[in-house]
């Protein structure tokens, strides 16, 4: 029978393992998006850079308005996606002290976790 | 397409430099970004944000695979440089981009001034696992030996991060350049253990005010990008350099750059 991993072995696998797939993932996407940029035709390009994060967001909820190129869509789909590795390793590292029992560093974690949240949500409102 | 390679060059070149001196890329990038392509200072800093989130998210992997990074020490921390950043990224929105300029130049000549002392002072003596709080252990690399050791002046160092998260909120950098020194100088910490930590906590507390300078427009898709991924592919060239050169002589070099940039910077908005 195999033995399974110790609290701490798990802790690093999970850590690691996020924060590596986070940046390979993040930086796909952002490759994607850059290629797409490179293909597209530059006066497209240029105004749809200019297009910030609300006004994406809105193109995107709003079906008549005038649509972010694929390539903005990208690139901005892969900046979220790396800034939010952090906050989610911040959630990994919680549920790993958690399964360790550890109250005290799970509490910690939570802490850290919810300041993250509650800011990501002030900001995005 | 100029420009893109330029923008991937720069951040490639920015990211090793910063890898090489255990600074991180933002002490560089920004200048370079301003500088070189008359960037608004608010899109430079929200640039270098994501840059470092990337740098330390990379290097955190590796070094959390290789055990030196203290993860209830960084957690402790973190609720400290969480909320400096919080404030840093809010109050940095209400200063004009010159402002902030300015505070960014005197922040270079701090570096520099610390990049120097740090180079001359001689190493602390590093606590025995015996005395201090949180023991923790690593195998150092270089030697095969297993480091033990304790955790000493929590509550200062604390202090000391919020300090940092507050800078790196406002000035878009890592803050591990004040970190680290509070680390192994007041806590006691060994020098590859405080490096690991920080790095490790740099992520959470630029992912901390990135989203609110995202919030403010500031982040510019197609700069931040090509920025992030050259200084993530920099920074590794960096790791390898740092192996094979004289850290002293490249530590004096790089301190009196960031002296001329942190003029430069200052007279630009002047």
């Amino acid at each position: 029978m195999t033995d399974l991993p110790s609290a701490e072995e798990q802790q690093v696998q999970w850590v690691g393992g996020l924060l590596r797939t986070g940046v390979v993932l993040s930086a796909a996407v952002m490759v994607a998006g850059i290629v797409a940029l490179l293909a597209g035709s530059t006066g497209a390009m240029d105004e749809g850079l200019r297009r910030t994060a609300a006004q994406l967001l809105n193109d995107l909820l709003d079906p008549a308005s005038e649509q972010t190129p694929l390539a903005v869509l990208l690139l901005y789909a892969g900046l979220v996606l790396l800034m939010l590795t952090p906050v989610l390793r911040v959630l990994t590292v919680a549920v790993t002290f958690a399964l360790e029992k550890d109250r005290r560093f799970a509490f910690l974690s939570l802490v850290v976790l919810i300041m993250l949240i509650a800011e990501i949500v002030f900001a995005l409102s | 397409m100029i420009t893109y390679l330029g923008l991937l060059a720069g951040g490639m070149i920015t990211g090793a430099i910063g890898s090489l001196l255990g600074l991180g890329g933002g002490v560089f990038l920004i200048p370079f970004l301003v500088l070189a392509f008359d960037l608004p200072m608010h899109q430079a800093v929200a640039t270098s944000l994501v840059a470092v989130i990337a740098t330390s998210s990379a290097g955190a992997a590796v070094n959390v695979e290789r055990r030196t990074v203290h993860i209830r020490l960084g957690i402790l921390l973190e609720t400290m440089t969480v909320l400096g950043a919080i404030f840093g990224g809010l109050s940095a929105n209400l200063l004009s981009g010159a402002a902030l300029t300015r505070v960014f130049s005197a922040l270079l000549l701090v570096v520099a001034v610390l990049m120097i002392w740090r180079s001359r002072m001689p190493p602390p003596a590093e606590s025995p696992a015996g005395s201090g709080i949180l023991p923790s252990s690593f195998v150092d690399g270089s030697t095969g030996s297993t480091v033990s050791y304790a955790v000493h002046r929590v509550p200062l160092t604390m202090l000391i991060s919020l300090a940092a998260g507050n800078i790196s909120g406002l000035l878009g950098v890592g803050g591990g350049v004040f970190k680290v020194p509070a680390m192994h100088i007041l806590s006691r910490v060994p020098m590859k253990a405080a490096s690991a930590t920080s790095n490790f906590m740099i992520g959470v507390t630029a992912a901390a005010s990135a989203f609110i300078y995202l919030s403010y427009g500031h982040v510019n898709p197609g700069v931040t990008a090509l920025s992030a991924l050259g200084v993530l592919t920099g920074s590794f060239a960096g790791t390898w350099l740092a192996q094979r050169l004289h850290a002293r002589v490249i530590t004096w070099i790089f301190a009196l750059i960031l002296l001329a940039v942190s003029v430069q910077l200052f007279l630009r908005q002047s």
